[in-house]
């Protein structure tokens, strides 16, 4: 098996006598599109961040390609890691295309403007914003806010040849379905060719569509890191969600309730996310 | 790629064009400034005396040309450093703080350095200070205690909100008020406790004035705002990645701990020389960068130097204004700029939200 690019060894986060993180191990490899879910307050954010770099593991480490990732600097963690946080807000006003441009000028400060403005351009072409590339970024609706923050990750991680990580710390919480299924799409997109995606998520059902693994989180240790139709039985959902579930091996019918239900992906229904002619996600994404 | 792909920043021809119209008003407000005054001069007049200056013959040279030279230059030259260094520190704290309000004074600068040069004032002749500050005594003593003060209030600010970790920016912005409102409380019990004389002092101190100007003080000034700006421009795309937050900065390369030693730093030693050289102007360091924003300047590498040329301009204007409208008296100049800006601070607030534009 390749090497992992980030791997977490025993880390524990702890604040005071609260450990928030708790003696987790896990590894990240290239290629894999593994998910990340949990009851609120299970440490799946603080556990995202000690893997990205942001937080210092209080004991254990995190190694990003075999060395100590505190050690390796904050500008070369950057070109190979992007990260899409909670409904981040900018204050003052930035355009579109300022505000995507931000993680490309800090990874790649050598770049030309003509460089920075390629991966830009790509980037909101990607996410479906190039028309509001021009538009001052408050005054976009919070789902285009979001979808811009992924260009913004996009666009830091354009055209770097090494693997690299994309990191969604629920990234896809206050976006619609339609765009939840794009983003989610543009993530497996980047597995697909080579990259590692970690996603945050809090819908079961999306968890089990898009990722090649997915491991549970509560109480800030891991409870289970397997292929979502290991990882989601209903006896573990119960157990840490609390929650009664029924898992189903095929779409509910068309005008049934909207319930939480567990799709088991590994016959991915074509029926469900439903194809659109037009989106990227029946584009390039799912593999029908 | 759709045909809007083409540039980064659509109003890439707009920011020469904004840089230019600066650059201009800066230069009109400098020879303004430097023609009018309680004896005026034409433009004319100015190079005449100018080439008589450089001839070297001082001991030959007419009032006017001393006048000229020797008080308004310095004055008009101390007036485009002060704005500068404030307008700049304000932008960059703005942008450290993420917060549009943010101000110059915020760090405890402004109340540390008014504490130390009342007590200065206060003390003036008692011999305590002056032994202490050794070559810095006389005309000095008082400029330089401001300065020490703005630095000691910027670093126990520093100390008190310990930011390491976490949210440091709104800890250290609270430490900054806590540090402010004790040393304007002594302030407050000094004005209390001298005579009138003293009083008067006090009073040109926390309004701010440009009458001290000399080309010492300039260049004493030049070289804390120089020195300033430098660390200040260099970190303009941290402070960009920073408006995503503490952590996302850090996800896109720039650590935030760094970034906030280098601003505070910086923006404590311009405004602290700033406040030295003439006292508390207020208004310039908020009002500047955030006219700026408003014009759709948001990226610091833009918006840093655009900052200091507009603040410098702006107090040059504010200065010319403070020392012409009732001559023979000077109304103090930190009273014009509030008094000008407050309004057009409220002018900015109304028109953007009519405009519906971020809260």
């Amino acid at each position: 098996m390749t090497r992992p690019l980030i791997e977490a060894i025993d880390a524990t986060l702890a604040v005071s006598a609260f450990r928030l993180v708790d003696r987790v191990s896990l590894a990240l490899r290239a290629g894999e599109f593994v998910a990340l879910v949990g009851p609120n307050g299970a440490g799946k954010s603080s556990l995202l961040h000690l893997l990205g770099g942001a937080r210092r593991a209080t004991s254990g480490s995190v190694l990003f390609e075999g060395r100590d990732i505190a050690a390796t600097p904050a500008k070369l963690l950057a070109t190979r890691r992007a990260v899409v946080g909670q409904a981040t807000s900018v204050k003052f006003p930035f355009r579109v295309r300022e505000m995507v441009a931000l993680g490309r000028l800090c990874a790649h400060p050598e770049e030309s403007p003509a460089q920075v403005d390629r991966a830009v351009g790509n980037a909101l072409e990607a996410v479906g914003l190039s028309g509001l590339g021009d538009r001052v970024f408050p005054t976009l609706s919070g789902g285009e806010q979001q979808r811009a923050h992924v260009a913004r990750a996009l666009a830091q991680l354009h055209g770097v040849a090494a693997p690299t990580v994309l990191f969604l710390d629920e990234a896809t919480s206050n976006l619609d379905v339609e765009h939840q299924h794009d983003v989610l799409g543009l993530a497996r997109d980047h597995a697909q060719r080579g990259g590692t995606v970690l996603a945050v998520l809090h819908d079961l059902n999306l968890a089990s569509w898009y990722a090649d693994r997915v491991i549970v989180l509560s109480g800030g240790r891991i409870r289970t890191d397997a292929p979502p139709r290991v990882a989601l039985t209903p006896e573990l959902i119960r157990a840490v969600f609390r929650i009664d579930v029924r898992a189903m091996e095929s779409p509910p019918a068309a005008h049934g309730p909207v319930l939480p239900l567990v799709f088991r992906n590994d016959d991915r229904i074509p029926a469900y996310p439903p194809a659109r002619s037009e989106s990227m996600l029946s584009a390039k994404g799912a593999p029908l | 790629m759709s045909s809007v792909d083409g540039r980064l920043d659509p109003r890439a021809d707009d920011l020469p064009r904004l840089a230019a119209i600066l650059v201009g008003a800066a230069i009109l407000a400098v020879l303004a400034a430097l023609c009018l005054g309680s004896i005026s001069f034409s433009v004319w007049e100015l190079f005449t005396s100018l080439r008589e200056l450089s001839r070297g013959e001082s001991e030959s040279a007419t009032f006017q040309t001393q006048l000229l030279w020797g008080l308004r230059a310095p004055r008009v030259a101390l007036a485009l450093l002060v704005g500068a260094g404030l307008a700049l520190s304000g932008a960059a704290l703005q942008g450290l703080f993420r917060n549009p309000l943010a101000d110059p004074g915020l760090l405890g600068v402004s109340g540390g350095a008014a504490l130390a040069a009342a007590a200065a004032i206060a003390t003036a002749g008692g011999g305590v200070l002056s032994s202490v500050v050794g070559p810095f005594a006389g005309p000095f003593a008082v400029p330089f205690a401001a300065f020490s003060g703005a630095l000691l209030a910027t670093g126990a600010a520093w100390l008190l909100a310990r930011p390491q970790s976490g949210d440091g920016a709104s800890r250290l912005i609270l430490a900054g008020v806590a540090i402010n409102a004790i040393a304007f409380a002594g302030v407050g019990l000094i004005t209390f406790l001298v005579d009138d004389a003293q009083l008067r002092g006090l009073a040109f101190w926390n309004l701010g004035g440009l009458g001290g100007a000399t080309w010492q003080v300039v260049g004493v000034t030049a070289l804390f705002v120089s020195a300033a700006s430098v660390p200040l421009c260099s970190v303009a795309s941290g402070l960009d990645a920073l408006q995503l937050g503490e952590d996302g900065a850090f996800y896109a390369g720039t650590p935030a701990p760094r970034l906030r030693r280098v601003v505070v730093v910086a923006a404590a030693l311009a405004v602290g020389a700033s406040i030295a050289a003439a006292g508390a102007i207020g208004f310039i360091g908020l009002l500047v960068p955030h006219g700026l924003r408003t014009l759709g300047v948001s990226r610091h590498r833009v918006l840093l130097p655009l900052s200091a040329l507009a603040g410098g301009a702006l107090l040059v204007v504010a200065d010319l204004v403070a020392r012409t409208v009732a001559t023979p008296r000077e109304i103090p100049v930190g009273v014009l700029t509030a008094l000008c800006g407050a309004p057009f601070f409220a002018f900015l607030l109304h028109r953007r939200g009519r405009l519906g534009g971020p809260k």
